[in-house]
């Protein structure tokens, strides 16, 4: 396939965006409107590409040499384009387009919905997105560590305006101007460890930098069964690129600005940043894991024989353990999301804490492609079930009837009044809790299964056993799971058994804040009375509810029906054949060690 | 103390680049140090009302320190970026293309791929001057 | 006739959702309301069908009904029914119909309480009738939601905590269940598919061969017992673990305390002898004295709580505490004798707490409030009532000839005959017959105190003089007969000709049980 080809969704993305900025020059009402209508149209076709291409499924390698930097000669160039990025891909456009419609302007005058209020810069606005997603595309594709960074900041700077434009509050000023200078600390750091990796290994693309790193016998042939061993330069360059990785991912040591950035953006923005940039993060950090090993990092050697774990599985316990905390400290619901999608990062990172000690395991426990499959299923099931999540909150309205809901007491009793966008709400919340029949479940269940696998299964004789360590991050995921629910449960107990004390009259789902409050005859037994004409589905409302709806279905989809979870299962399945597509440097036991297993 | 052996012990062998930059560093820090230091120590201390005024010539300050600059300066700093990153990005461009052409890269690939760039920043130019930042008043 | 020979499981746990989804549609609370009340009469017409079809000397499971769901991970939707269901979903599609006439005077979005109860009835349906361990877990996590709602919306005072109590109880066993799960799948190797399996009729021999080959130490399979019991004992509930539903039962509705004693303790109880003993059967045996511990303190402790009670659906409600000990006893013991009484207990125990509590909740109803010491002299004010309460009083503490007595005299004979030697435990090397005489002795201590609690709430609240802010009360209403006097049927049927009812169809199965156990 020809590099432009090859680059089609990313092409069409910016050319869609480059329009947008133009269109954005035009104060007219029209081109406002025209605005989503672009974006929409551009994600549409390149999700429709995307499906074309993982159905095709592609030679292994789709790949291209960029002018011939590649120094060996090697086939592996910059991009490398197969299934893995096919696939991180094809859920970022399907989310992308759920994502374009919570922000569809929908007031009279085209300038927001009912959480979003971006005034005149619709253009702009929905360009920034599309040019976010494209980073995101960029990291998916990218195997050179240039590459990989410019697709991450690609994909975050356009959401340190997208936070700021989101509405013209002095909270949404302040978010911006934290989540730009964090990002901005963020990105510094994971430079200068990409600029020690390539200092100590003298080599930008992946695959070069693991052939470099890895043990050599005296024909200089590559051993393949030993462990790479980092020196401490080494180590701290995966220090820092793993600080910067971790702070688009907010996981823990660098999520100290989740809480306030998620509640200041406006919502349709928060569910963007609970997305786009988290996935940027992990797909970079696999690639980093698959190219440098996993156990070694950071981690004296002998603690790493000891119990074949290390940073990953630190990072995986802090961030669920502390996600989750705090999560039930919260008091707005957009906190409680925030603090979730932490908590949500930590049970991706176990999955990966267990990917990473396949060196240490029987090959036959498949650890190395279960905990990868498990990342990539959760990473689609994460956001299908979080935007309608922020949809619902979207659609109601907050108890001045002026905004969007926010906190709790903007939810107390709205179950009673809006019972499909309640029961929509906790569709999600169940399903971010992980009960079945839901694609959080079908989620939690890969999640624990790489882990639980790597915690039973067999040890080289010499290899300490990674039973415990494993063992203990089973435990700890199912504590968490437990503690989660419970302040999801809050969300759902404060729609449907709190009653609406105080609340103002006008509960009708507010989607135009601006023009005057729509009359609604929505009456308060709706329950026992057949209701009158839905004023769900307005003008006002259609695309969020759009969104809702796909998203709600998706999460049951997922989770039950079996095709649909067979489609996405096969999806990540041949995505986690990841042997043609990213340099590896786990490479499992050699047969000798194997043998020594029995 | 003969500082000349030292430093040809420095003498930068291919093993070790890094020596002078170490060595300027240290100079540098050294330099600054030394004459802080030295303006302490050697410096009078001489204090008095008239030594505590703003200006010691007895001038009396007007108004506040902090001054509002017009917003347009950073504005144009900013679309002054547009085109230095645009030089930016040409001298790598310019130092592979024969490289490039060399290892049989087509010469329409390379030239299509910055054209694209010139492009996306004039839509940036465009942009701006359709937002009119090029408007002083 | 063959379509519905062969579909008559899954009809069976479907009907009630497709009732649901009727009855979200109806136009008005009554309509909404003879909508789920023919949907749970249809079911229980559909499972006395199964009455008709079972074979009751088969002992493996029949009516299978199997197909893929989520090949990729070998889970399949496989429906079955033997002797350890038969009863229970008998009991499920009985207890449903009643309380779904018992919940005729709900007044507050009637729509929404009777489609949840029917998704409910689905979700306890799928758990007795599922197979496939994967399914198991489904229908088991699922019937949560239905009743977390049912609780937290149409509840009293502190249904909030209540209903999230009982939620957050259960599902910590119900992630426990899921290591456990997922921890069977990695272990097993389906002979067919080369996958890990889920089905719980090849799981225990899998599990058997993975011990015998080496690949599963004992020590996991002792690990797997463990949250496997931690997960099916919270919804027992056993004595550690019990503190939600005393809870969940106080603020419930009427209806919803029936069924959350009736079925959904009892989906625990399933669960034990489903799940727990036949897969882990060797850890079973070994952690005998854990369990058969547990069980001993949930008889006595509940006991001693339910006596020490004030609120008279308290006091029912310790009162299942201190009679699913006896199930657990039951199972812990592992003979045949016990299981089979463990097994009878459970349907006892359905009919007599859904009994107590729709008395209490005719009492609350009249008086709107469950003070016993507030309570006195209803037998004169309402002889019938007090008629239909002694027989399900009695029938729960036990009275020979009524339904209580058989299930807790199985129990302890299965106990002292664990005991004898040749008995499983006795032969395994696992106990000695000194070590297993106490717990035998300890239970039937339980016998009286259940007899002193319930004969002292008996004369607290139905002797006595009569009191006179009660002389007004309506003695029972043809609807609360209407529920009560099937009740009582049955109680009187299962005391009289428990093998007629129960032991028939559950003693072929208990022995392929045990096969399992040696």
């Amino acid at each position: 396939m020809s590099l432009l080809s090859l680059l089609l969704p990313e092409l069409i993305l910016i050319v869609a965006a480059s329009g947008l900025l133009l269109l954005g020059l035009s104060n007219k009402v029209a081109s406002r409107r025209l605005a989503p209508v672009v974006a929409m149209l551009a994600l549409i076709v390149t999700f429709c590409i995307q499906i074309y291409r993982v159905k095709a499924g592609g030679g292994p390698t789709q790949h291209d040499t960029f002018g011939g930097i590649s120094r060996d000669g090697s086939i592996y160039g910059t991009l490398r384009i197969a299934e893995f990025a096919q696939y991180i891909k094809l859920i970022s456009l399907g989310i992308g387009i759920l994502l374009t419609l919570l922000a569809w302007p929908t007031n009279d005058d085209a300038t927001g919905n009912s959480a979003l209020h971006f005034g005149h810069d619709a253009g702009e606005f929905f360009a920034l997105m599309l040019l976010s997603l494209t980073g995101l595309l960029l990291v998916a594709g990218a195997n050179d560590i240039m590459l990989l960074f410019l697709g991450i900041e690609l994909a975050s700077i356009p959401t340190y305006i997208m936070v700021s434009v989101s509405r013209p509050l002095p909270v949404a000023q302040e978010a911006g101007v934290k989540y730009f200078f964090l990002g901005a600390f963020a990105a510094a750091i994971m430079l200068f460890g990409f600029s020690y990796l390539y200092g100590t290994t003298g080599a930008t693309n992946l695959y070069e930098i693991m052939l470099n790193l890895h043990p050599k016998d005296a024909s200089g042939i590559i051993d393949w069964g030993t462990r790479i061993t980092l020196t401490p330069w080494q180590s701290l360059a995966v220090l820092m690129l793993v600080a910067g990785f971790a702070f688009k991912m907010a996981v823990v040591p660098l999520h100290f600005y989740v809480g306030d950035v998620y509640q200041g953006a406006a919502t349709p923005v928060t569910a963007f940043l609970s997305f786009v940039p988290k996935a940027s993060g992990f797909v970079a950090l696999i690639k980093l894991l698959f190219a440098l090993g996993g156990p070694n990092w950071l981690l004296p050697e002998p603690i790493v024989r000891a119990n074949g774990t290390g940073l990953l599985w630190v990072l995986a316990i802090l961030t669920m353990t502390v996600g989750n905390v705090l999560g039930l400290l919260q008091y707005n619901v957009k906190r409680v999301l925030a603090f979730s999608s932490v908590a949500h990062s930590g049970y991706m990172m176990a999955a990966l804490a267990a990917l990473a000690t396949s060196q240490f395991v029987s090959p036959a426990s498949n650890v190395k492609t279960t905990g990868l499959q498990a990342v990539l299923f959760y990473l689609a099931a994460y956001g299908i079930m979080n935007i309608g999540a922020f949809g619902v909150l979207q659609l109601l309205s907050a108890r001045d009837g002026k905004d969007s809901a926010e906190t709790f007491e903007d939810l107390a009793g709205k179950g009673r009044h809006h019972v499909s966008l309640a029961l929509s709400m906790a569709v999600c919340c169940f399903s971010l809790t992980g009960i079945p029949l839901t694609v959080g479940f079908m989620g939690k269940l890969m999640i624990i299964k790489p882990a639980l696998a790597a915690a039973i299964a067999k040890t080289p004789v010499g290899m300490s056993s990674v039973r415990p360590a494993m063992t203990w991050l089973v435990v700890i995921i199912m504590i968490n799971a437990a503690i989660s629910a419970a302040y999801y449960l809050r969300i759902v107990a404060t729609l449907f058994l709190r009653s609406e004390e105080h609340a103002h009259p006008a509960t009708a789902p507010h989607a135009a804040p601006h023009p005057a409050p729509r009359p609604h005859p929505r009456g308060h037994h709706l329950a026992d009375h057949a209701h009158p004409v839905d004023p769900l589905f307005t003008r006002h409302t259609m695309p969020i509810l759009l969104a809702v709806i796909l998203s709600v279905a998706g999460t049951l989809l997922f989770g039950m029906i079996p095709s649909a979870t067979e489609l996405l299962g096969n999806g990540v399945q041949s995505a986690a054949r990841i042997e043609g597509d990213i340099p590896q440097a786990l490479p499992g036991l050699s047969d000798k060690a194997v043998a020594a297993s029995k | 103390m003969n500082i000349l052996p030292l430093l040809a012990s420095l003498e930068p062998d291919p093993q070790n680049t890094w020596a002078p930059v170490l060595l300027l560093i240290v100079m540098a820090v050294g330099f600054a140090v030394t004459n802080i230091a030295a303006s302490i120590i050697i410096g009078p201390g001489r204090t008095g009302k008239g030594k505590e005024e703003t200006y010691e010539s007895g001038m009396v300050p007007i108004g506040d320190t902090r001054k509002r600059f017009n917003v347009r300066f950073y504005i144009v700093a900013m679309i002054f970026l547009v085109f230095d990153v645009e030089i930016v990005f040409f001298y790598p461009w310019a130092t592979i293309f024969p490289d490039a052409i060399a290892k049989g890269t087509s010469s329409g690939l390379l030239l299509v791929e910055i054209i694209l760039f010139v492009v996306i920043l004039l839509l940036a130019y465009v942009y701006a001057w359709g937002k009119g930042v090029f408007q002083w008043d | 006739m063959q379509f519905l020979q062969n579909n008559l499981l899954t009809l069976l746990i479907f009907l009630p959702t497709g009732g649901a989804v009727l009855t979200l549609l109806a136009k008005n609370r009554d309509a909404a309301r003879w909508t789920a009340l023919a949907t749970t009469l249809v079911t229980l017409a559909l499972s006395l069908v199964l009455l008709i079809t079972f074979k009751t000397n088969f002992g493996a499971v029949q009516m299978v009904q199997e197909g893929d769901w989520i090949p990729a991970f070998n889970i399949k939707y496989k429906v079955g029914i033997d002797g350890l269901s038969l009863p229970l979903v008998l009991l499920s599609t009985f207890i449903c119909a009643l309380a779904a006439i018992a919940s005729w005077n709900i007044e507050k979005m009637t729509r929404g309480y009777f489609a949840l109860f029917l998704f409910l009835e689905t979700g306890i349906l799928g758990t007795f009738l599922a197979i496939d361990f994967f399914l198991f877990y489904v229908f088991f996590e699922v019937t949560l939601l239905p009743m977390y709602f049912l609780i937290g919306i149409w509840g009293g005072p502190r249904k909030e905590y209540a209903a999230i109590k009982f939620f957050l109880y259960t599902l910590v066993g119900s992630i426990a269940l899921l290591i456990v799960l997922i921890g069977t799948h990695l272990y097993t190797k389906d002979a067919a598919t080369g996958l890990g399996s889920f089905d719980l009729v090849k799981l225990p021999l899998l599990i058997k061969a993975a011990i015998a080959n080496g690949s599963m130490s004992m020590d996991v399979v002792r690990w797997f017992f463990v949250l496997a019991m931690i997960c099916f004992l919270i919804k027992v509930p056993a004595v550690p673990f019990h503190t939600w539903l005393p809870d969940a039962h106080v603020e419930a509705p009427t209806a919803m305390s029936m069924i959350l004693a009736a079925l959904l303790l009892k989906m625990g109880g399933y669960g034990i002898f489903r799940v727990a003993y036949p897969l882990f059967s060797d850890a079973g045996r070994e952690l005998w004295m854990i369990v058969a511990f547990v069980g001993v303190l949930s008889i006595l402790y509940g006991a001693l709580c339910a006596m020490a009670q004030t609120d008279f659906k308290r006091l029912v409600a310790y009162s299942s505490v201190s009679h699913m000990g006896f199930v657990v006893l039951g199972a812990a013991m592992m003979t045949k004798t016990a299981a089979n009484g463990a097994l009878f207990m459970m349907i006892a125990h359905g009919i007599t707490s859904a009994m107590l509590f729709f008395i209490v909740g005719v009492a609350y109803d009249r008086a709107h409030h469950r003070e016993i010491s507030r309570f006195g002299g209803l037998a004169t004010t309402m002889p019938v009532y007090f008629g239909l309460s002694a027989i399900g009083i009695f029938a729960n503490l036990g009275l020979p000839g009524l339904c209580g007595f058989i299930g807790e005299i199985m129990v302890l004979l299965g106990s002292f005959e664990a005991a004898k030697p040749g008995s499983i435990l006795i032969q395994s090397g696992a106990a000695s017959t000194r070590q297993i005489y106490p717990f035998a002795v300890s239970a039937c201590l339980g016998v009286v105190l259940t007899a002193a609690y319930m004969l002292w709430t008996i004369q607290r609240v139905y002797f006595g003089p009569e009191r006179a802010e009660y002389r007004g009360f309506k003695e029972v209403d043809s609807r609360e007969q209407v529920v009560l006097w099937p009740l009582a049927v049955m109680a009187l049927l299962l005391g009289i000709l428990p093998t007629l009812f129960v032991f028939s169809y559950t003693d072929s199965t208990v022995e392929t049980l045990f096969k399992l156990f040696r």
